[in-house]
């Protein structure tokens, strides 16, 4: 097994706009693959962003423009959006994984989803979030059974599961079992909580962990954004992911890299359960 | 549901000493109800104490043997004079005691790792053994089976827990979350930095409490007479386990401890209500679950190795008497 040099881009959208987002990811990824990342990964919905007025406003009411704004411009498959991201992952030679809000060409429910694309610019995969979280789940539906991928990069395999559905445990022992070596964790979850739960992943299956967050500012809202002071102030009551924190790969003590986990301790302390 | 003041004890066993160590658990069960606590948690195999020479003796040679036999002789067995003391210490104070034993079945000579909860009324309430010892432990213990994963009604919440190393088996957690736990108890010999992690993960995916508790040990609280003491264990500096005791709450917050290199009683005061209050945002067997893509199947039966079948029905009719009977 040869080895693979990851990527967690952590960075703002560009809100509700899908195109100029994926020009981001464009930029991103270039920068990723000049420091010779070979996988990139994106965080959670990141194309076109987060709904983010969802926690901090009441539902239906005064929501509408926002949502047809999260509809117009979700990520279809096939579609133009799509084949744009493959591009990049082919243009750069990477594996790319990116957070979109999907929906079906003719479908009006939107799924928070992860596309894995190949180096070679094909989806190898693609993952809708089987349970959305509270208010989220008045924004996206709910992802089966048939979207449950690992995939095989040929330097391990790769998979994951979106924010809270990390802590699932058939869904987790699922992917296990089909033998995932690095775990993605797109989120938007932050705190020191969510790191335990990163480093818990990663023993517990003895894997890599790639936990991922977008980052955005109130002052990154767009300009002309539909009712946009009310959206920032909902937005600051609720969800708003200012804080996000990239999350550094977690290295668990893996069968290539075996060694002890624990603080120093004499004799044999520290280093077994 | 009332709220409860709780308590992981962390401390050393008299290593392979039953009778001392059982009474050490008294002492400190004593100090823990006297601070008001209802639940008073103990480490891993704490009676007689954790077989930490598994990892640095050699698996079969005389003084693991040596070892071994005096671990079977010191064992607990359920409903021996050892759990007659300590369900009568949970009665006398009041208390739920729980307390990790090497245990074993009375004729038996396979030792489990177990948990013994035993209740106020003097019960002893629950018996989980531990499903999968890990590494070097499979040298001393068996594997207990699915009858063992229970959880029980406090009247403070429903108390139930793994052991050390299947506190990251996926499957049997999901078993605990099924039964409703609100108290989970995290015995553990673990004392890296990855544990607290792991306890409030846990914490967040059950949405429980977890009172994690770790026994703290040096070369020198090892009894002189410990077979194999000299060659394999030094003294003060040389730690078997620098203790990782923790309280973490439903949403992943340590409430108490960690608590290391150093004895201690840590405490809080829980409610299970909240526990329950906070699954509105998680529940990994409720609303956040797909029962219809991922369904969990436990096998609770009791798996006994031998069982005895006698059909009187099918007998053969006895000789007559005085018949010379020859096989």
């Amino acid at each position: 097994m040869t080895t693979l040099r990851v990527a967690a881009v952590q960075a703002s959208y560009v809100l509700m706009n899908r195109d100029a987002t994926i020009d981001r990811v464009a930029e991103l990824t270039a920068a990723a693959a000049g420091q010779r990342a070979q996988l990139v990964v994106f965080p959670e919905v990141f194309v076109p962003g987060t709904p983010l007025w969802i926690d901090g406003h009441p539902i239906w009411d005064g929501d509408e423009d926002w949502f047809a704004l999260l509809a117009e411009n979700a990520v279809q498959i096939p579609g133009p959006a799509a084949d744009r991201l493959a591009a990049i992952a082919a243009e750069h030679r990477v594996w790319l994984v990116v957070g979109v809000d999907e929906r079906e060409p003719r479908g009006g429910t939107i799924y928070n989803t992860v596309l894995y694309f190949s180096p070679g610019g094909e989806l190898a995969g693609r993952h809708r979030k089987l349970v959305p979280t509270g208010s989220e789940r008045t924004v996206w539906g709910m992802g089966d059974g048939s979207t449950l991928p690992v995939i095989d990069t040929g330097s391990g395999r790769i998979s994951g599961l979106i924010c809270r559905e990390n802590y699932m445990p058939l869904a987790r022992f699922y992917l296990y079992a089909r033998g995932v070596d690095v775990w993605l964790a797109p989120t938007l979850a932050s705190g020191d909580g969510w790191i335990a739960t990163m480093r818990h992943l990663a023993r517990e299956n003895r894997m890599y962990v790639i936990g991922v967050n977008p980052v955005l500012a109130a002052g990154q809202v767009p300009a002309g954004f539909p009712a946009r002071d009310r959206l920032v102030t909902a937005a600051a009551a609720g969800r708003w992911p200012v804080a996000g924190r990239r999350q550094h790969r977690h290295r668990g003590p893996g069968r290539r890299h075996p060694g002890r986990t624990g603080p120093p301790a004499r004799g044999n302390a520290g280093r077994r359960p | 549901m009332n709220p409860v003041t709780v308590a992981a004890v962390q401390a050393a066993p008299v290593l392979a000493d039953r009778d001392a160590t059982v009474a050490k658990v008294i002492a400190l069960a004593e100090q823990a109800a006297a601070e008001g606590a209802g639940l008073v948690v103990f480490p891993e195999a704490f009676v007689p104490g954790y077989p930490d020479w598994v990892w640095r003796s050699r698996p079969w040679d005389a003084t693991s043997a040596e070892l071994y036999g005096r671990l079977l002789d010191q064992a607990v067995v359920a409903g021996s004079p050892a759990t007659q003391r300590l369900a009568e210490t949970a009665r006398r104070l009041g208390i739920w005691l729980c307390v990790g034993a090497d245990e074993r079945d009375e004729d038996g000579a396979t030792l489990y790792n177990s948990l013994l909860s035993f209740a106020p009324d003097g019960r002893l309430a629950a018996r989980h053994r531990k499903l999968m010892p890990t590494g070097a432990e499979r040298l001393v213990w068996g594997t207990g089976d699915g009858s063992s994963l229970t959880v029980t009604d406090t009247g403070f919440g429903r108390l139930g827990g793994l052991i050390c190393w299947e506190n990251y088996m996926p499957l049997a957690r999901a078993a605990l979350y099924a039964r409703g736990i609100d108290i989970y108890l995290a015995p553990t010999w673990d004392n890296s930095d990855v544990w607290v992690p792991t306890l409030r993960h846990i914490a967040k995916e059950g949405r429980c409490y977890v009172i994690g508790v770790t026994a703290c040990i040096r070369g020198c609280d090892l009894p002189a007479g410990l077979p194999g003491r000299a060659e394999l264990y030094g003294g003060a500096e040389d730690w078997l386990s620098r203790g990782n005791s923790v309280i973490v709450g439903p949403d992943g917050e340590i409430l108490a401890g960690p608590l290391t290199g150093e004895d201690g009683i840590i405490f809080a005061h829980i409610d299970a209500a909240a526990a329950r209050a906070a699954r509105q945002q998680f529940d990994p067997v409720g609303h956040y679950s797909r029962s219809d893509i991922l369904r969990l199947t436990v096998d609770a039966t009791p798996r006994a190795a031998v069982s005895f079948h006698r059909n009187d029905a099918e007998a053969a009719p006895s000789p007559p008497d005085g018949a010379e009977v020859t096989s």
